[in-house]
């Protein structure tokens, strides 16, 4: 019986453990975290200077 | 980059989101958004870039098509800027936005000019009057060229070319560096600088500046920062003579921004884009440094008290040219420059000059 119990809640562990993986790939906003944009920019004033 | 971080804070609490910008170098700015065009997923969602480069990153597949994801043409945008963010030029679909306006002007000492009452010339053949009847007087030199080799002589000769009705290329891709406008725009340039001198950037800002020389052509940031100005400047003059026809002159040198095609948040990145280069940001980020694209920021009769140098900008960018639209622009550049250096090192001819040039451009383009 332990034993059965035992491998319920591994199952059970993995089961979240999966599910917190694959929230955090979602696109982000959708459970409330914050989408992070990257730009990439020219540092400083973007002069014409060449 | 200051410009940018100045009025993201309002987009980020907007749309519960975070604008990591990463501020690089020009070169390895293009270095790093080329290599990371090449994965899946790209590191980057928005990538500033330079005019210049735009048709070999349009060619590459860098930027998503903001058309095709439902971005129409905004007319407040000046046309010739919108334009380069067109791909094919000027008539495709968008790709980038006008993020930062740049363009070529006229810079001249005030009070050489006013000592000796000069009004601003809006000829190249008035250019060499006031040259001739400033150079070796009291030590001072007329007009400085910047006639090192490669980009430097190709960006301070082309708008004097054009002002003869010059141009690289014709309509139809063929290469005219020697017309005989070119030969009498180059006879120009060189009679400039026997009445003057040959300076790089530095020595060309600092001779203007401090009333040593008289004028020179160059870019806004060489001269004005902020609010204040360190030479008079005008937009380049269109003419060859007084009584020519008149030509768009100014060398356009925008910053283009746009959204990567491997960004995984698309149409957020887009948002921002639009959010970014509106009239409001442009107006935030005048005070930043930041140089509008758009007419109505422009003319907005507050930010030009602050910036009178605004209006020039706006002038100059309406009567624009850009450089050719060929990925194979720095080694047409490269060879054309050593060209024109040549000629007026007097190491050959004009003639034979510009028939090398003609040949060493028609070999790159036939690579």
């Amino acid at each position: 019986m332990k034993r059965k119990l035992a491998l319920l809640l591994i199952f059970l562990m993995t089961g979240v453990l999966i599910t917190a993986c694959v929230e955090g790939d979602k696109p982000a906003g959708k459970d409330g975290s914050p989408v992070k944009l990257v730009i990439a920019a020219r540092g400083g004033l973007p002069c014409g200077c060449d | 980059m200051d410009a940018i971080n100045s009025v993201k804070g309002a987009f980020e609490s907007e749309n519960n989101c975070i604008i990591e910008v990463l501020g690089l170098e020009a070169s390895d700015l293009k270095q790093k958004i080329s290599l990371d065009s090449q994965n899946k997923v790209g590191a980057y969602d928005l990538a500033m870039a330079d005019d210049p480069w735009m048709p070999e990153l349009y060619e590459a597949g860098l930027f998503a098509n903001l058309t095709e994801l439902g971005y129409t043409p905004d007319p407040d945008f000046v046309e010739e800027s919108l334009a380069i963010g067109m791909h094919p030029y000027s008539n495709g679909d968008i790709y980038t936005l006008p993020f930062a306006g740049n363009v070529q002007l006229f810079f001249y000492n005030q009070k050489i000019f006013d000592d000796n009452n000069f009004s601003i010339p809006d000829s190249w053949e008035g250019v060499l009057e006031i040259a001739k009847a400033v150079h070796g007087k009291d030590g001072k030199v007329g007009y400085v060229i910047r006639g090192q080799q490669g980009n430097p002589i190709v960006s301070d000769y082309l708008p004097i070319l054009w002002a003869y009705g010059g141009n690289v290329f014709d309509e139809n891709w063929n290469v005219i560096v020697d017309s005989n406008e070119a030969k009498e725009a180059l006879e120009l340039y060189i009679e400039l600088l026997e009445n003057g001198a040959n300076y790089e950037k530095n020595d060309i800002v600092a001779a203007v500046s401090d009333g040593k020389a008289a004028m020179s052509l160059g870019w806004p940031s060489w001269y004005i920062s902020g609010e204040t100005a360190t030479a008079a400047y005008a937009p380049i003059p269109g003419k060859a003579t007084d009584s020519g026809k008149k030509y768009a002159t100014g060398m356009i040198g925008n910053w283009m921004m746009g959204v990567t095609t491997n960004s995984a948040n698309k149409e957020l990145a887009m948002k921002f884009l639009i959010y970014v280069t509106s009239a409001e940001a442009q107006k935030t980020a005048a005070e930043f440094g930041g140089v509008p694209t758009r007419v109505s920021v422009f003319t907005d009769s507050e930010l030009n008290k602050k910036y009178p140098y605004f209006t020039a900008i706006l002038e100059g960018t309406e009567n624009s040219v850009i450089r050719p639209r060929t990925p194979l622009r720095t080694d047409i550049e490269t060879a054309y420059g050593a060209e024109l250096s040549s000629a007026i090192s007097g190491t050959k001819s004009i003639d034979q000059a510009l028939a090398d040039a003609k040949a060493a451009i028609e070999a790159i383009m036939n690579k």
